[in-house]
């Protein structure tokens, strides 16, 4: 290993400004008592009782956390299905463009996810809403979901399986006993990286949703589009705060997940 | 399946519907392979095989990696299906029964416990498929630890077990749901010698106080040869030769399945005469003639090969003039001390090396490196091959 000299040190702190100086100024700015964004006026936490007495912001926040948890629910599930089938088809004609398939929305700009989306809705005359948002979200995460859980499951040893259907499980009774419990931390992943990443779009949420369907993140957009007012970065913090918890918990839970196989083997 | 709460369980019928026609019928042993084919996208695994199996039997499918012993024991257990040909248990064909309703369990090469779950409750896993009331499931996963000597460590998680611990769970887990075949795949390739000679033993014992038929797949021709009543050597997909552990030895029937087995000297010739009696082979390499008794197929010019086992070879030191059949003069090459016995290696003048195996007893003298010796054997104890 080589040593920490003076010019990782510097580097590092420079990285790591670069990263996350902007976010702490808005956290250390929504405890300040002044309504002026550039003046420090004594510390307060004013504006997140005020935040909470915002009608318009809380429903948006209320609409955000139903898209995202039914957003990680379904990618999770159909993230999941989608490892297990890539994992194992050996023999499946084509594995790689599947795999690769499932992989591109990861890299696919947002921008065009959101309007190749719009027009399908438009196309086939659906209503856009809560439900073209949750289903909009739910594309691009369970590809997330499906790489998390298909690492997983590639480590995964399939004697396992065989052993619980050779005792007298069914197909099916294997998975559900013996697979599942095994995979659930890179699942439980999963869920929280999809949950996460729907918590905190803006791109995708603004071509997809409709009137009265107003995410956070779109309502923090607009509001700031008339002025920065302390409220958003108070609301701003509690986003962030949520998508760090999200974030970690997700990490730590496929990091344990992980260990836990390790020492069993 | 009232008959797993009875710890004395010889043999007894399961009350599964694959095993219900085992009414005696002589004729057909409890497994046959059909004339069993399997093939992986063009590779052939298994070649037109057919095999029986008796009841009650320890059987060994025996031979080197990529001969496919593997694939063979997974079609039985169900996770493969042959590409042709069938398979019956009890006379009833398995085609078409899915691995959870077949009444074989398998202990698998790595174990496979399940590590999310105690050992108490790997052991009751596939009762607990059954259906069975606690009381039932309780007995049995109990007379299981006591079978294997775990009970202290019924609590314990696969990943708190010795290497040894882990075999003897995998082992009780098979045995739990009493099994018509027990399927054991390389179970001891994962532990150390001392260990594995231990397990030797007692698998025997487990399985002559049970009577279940025990099928094991190994590459390992010492462990198929403790283990098993009957050996079927397979290589490249078939059956080479079947027989028990003694036949295989004595016996081989061809170049592959002697040398497979043990040491042995391979002496290539062309056939001189053969009769009734005996068999007589020119060997270039050798010199000179040599014989072999037991009776064979052959006819003067084939080309053929005598074999002969290390320790059936005589050797002494020279002392005047020595004849007679199948005796050969040479200097003692190289000597491995292996215990109990040594094996020598003895040139020939032709610079032909006999291997020969002498008990390190005090009878009949000291032989060193470079000394002068005369071989020989009864021609009785050779056999000739054509294959």
């Amino acid at each position: 290993m080589t040593r920490f000299g003076w010019l990782n040190a510097v580097s590092l702190t420079f990285g790591f400004a670069f990263l996350y100086l902007p976010i702490l100024i808005l956290v250390i700015y929504s405890f300040n008592a002044s309504k002026l964004v550039t003046v420090w006026g004594g510390f307060s936490t004013k504006w997140y009782v005020a935040l909470f007495q915002n009608a318009q912001l809380l429903a948006a926040a209320k609409m955000s956390l139903l898209v995202a948890v039914v957003t990680a629910t379904l990618a999770t599930v159909l993230g999941t299905l989608a490892a297990i089938a890539l994992t194992r088809a050996r023999r499946l004609p084509a594995r790689t463009l599947f795999q690769g398939m499932t992989y591109a929305p990861l890299v696919m700009p947002e921008v065009i996810t959101g309007l190749s989306l719009l027009l399908l809705f438009v196309a086939l005359g659906i209503d856009r809403g809560f439900w073209t948002i949750t289903i909009a979200h739910t594309t691009f995460a369970l590809c997330f979901v499906a790489v998390v859980v298909q690492s997983r499951l590639t480590a995964f040893d399939m004697s396992l399986e065989e052993a619980a259907r050779d005792l007298g499980a069914s197909p099916v009774k294997a998975f559900c006993l013996v697979t599942l419990p095994l995979i659930a931390p890179a699942v439980a992943a999963g869920w929280l990286l999809a949950f996460t990443l729907s918590l905190d779009d803006l791109v995708i949420a603004s071509f997809t949703s409709g009137p009265g369907s107003t995410t956070l993140p779109m309502r923090i957009f607009s509001a700031v589009r008339l002025g920065v007012s302390p409220e958003i970065n108070a609301a701003s913090t509690i986003l962030i705060a949520a998508v760090a918890i999200g974030v970690m918990t997700a990490t730590l839970a496929a990091k344990w997940g992980a260990r836990r196989e390790t020492r069993s083997q | 399946m009232s008959a797993l709460a009875s710890p004395a369980m010889t043999g007894a019928p399961l009350g599964d519907s694959a095993a219900e026609p085992i009414a005696k019928r002589a004729a057909e042993p409890l497994i046959r392979f059909d004339h069993v084919r399997k093939t992986f996208g063009g590779v052939v695994a298994v070649a037109d095989l057919s095999l029986d199996i008796e009841e009650g039997e320890f059987f060994a499918l025996l031979g080197p990696s990529g001969c496919g012993k593997t694939t063979l024991m997974r079609m039985l257990a169900g996770f493969e299906t042959p590409t042709s040909g069938d398979i019956r248990l009890a006379g009833k064909s398995l085609a078409g029964v899915p691995a959870h309703k077949r009444p074989t369990n398998m202990m698998f090469q790595s174990y496979a416990l399940f590590p999310h779950l105690s050992v108490w409750d790997n052991i009751a896993f596939g009762l607990r498929r059954e259906g069975l009331n606690a009381a039932a499931i309780r007995a049995r996963v109990d007379d299981m630890l006591s079978l294997v000597q775990l009970t202290a460590q019924a609590r314990r998680k696969p990943h708190q077990l010795s290497g040894g611990q882990r075999q003897r769970v995998a082992l009780a887990r098979s045995l739990a749901k009493e099994p018509r075949v027990l399927l054991l795949d390389e179970p001891l390739a994962a532990l150390d010698k001392k260990l594995r000679g231990e397990t030797q033993f007692e698998l025997t014992a487990i399985q002559r106080r049970l009577g279940i038929t025990f099928v094991i797949v190994t590459h390992d021709q010492d462990e198929a040869m403790v283990l098993a009543d009957r050996i079927a050597v397979m290589r490249e997909g078939g059956i080479e030769q079947v027989g028990t552990p003694a036949e295989i030895y004595e016996a081989p029937v061809s170049r592959a399945v002697a040398s497979f087995i043990g040491e042995i000297n391979l002496i290539e010739g062309t056939v001189a005469h053969a009769d009734a009696r005996e068999t007589a082979l020119d060997a270039p390499a050798l010199g000179t003639r040599v014989v072999a008794s037991p009776a064979g197929a052959a006819r003067a010019g084939e080309a053929g090969c005598l074999a002969i086992r290390p320790e059936k070879v005589a050797m002494r030191r020279v002392n005047g003039h020595s004849d007679g059949p199948n005796t050969l003069t040479g200097t003692v090459s190289d000597a491995a001390f292996m215990g109990e016995d040594t094996l020598y290696r003895v040139r020939l003048e032709t610079g032909h090396l006999i291997k020969t195996r002498r008990s390190n007893t005090r009878d009949g003298g000291t032989i060193r490196l470079g000394d002068r010796v005369v071989l020989n054997w009864d021609p009785a104890d050779a056999v000739f091959l054509e294959r």
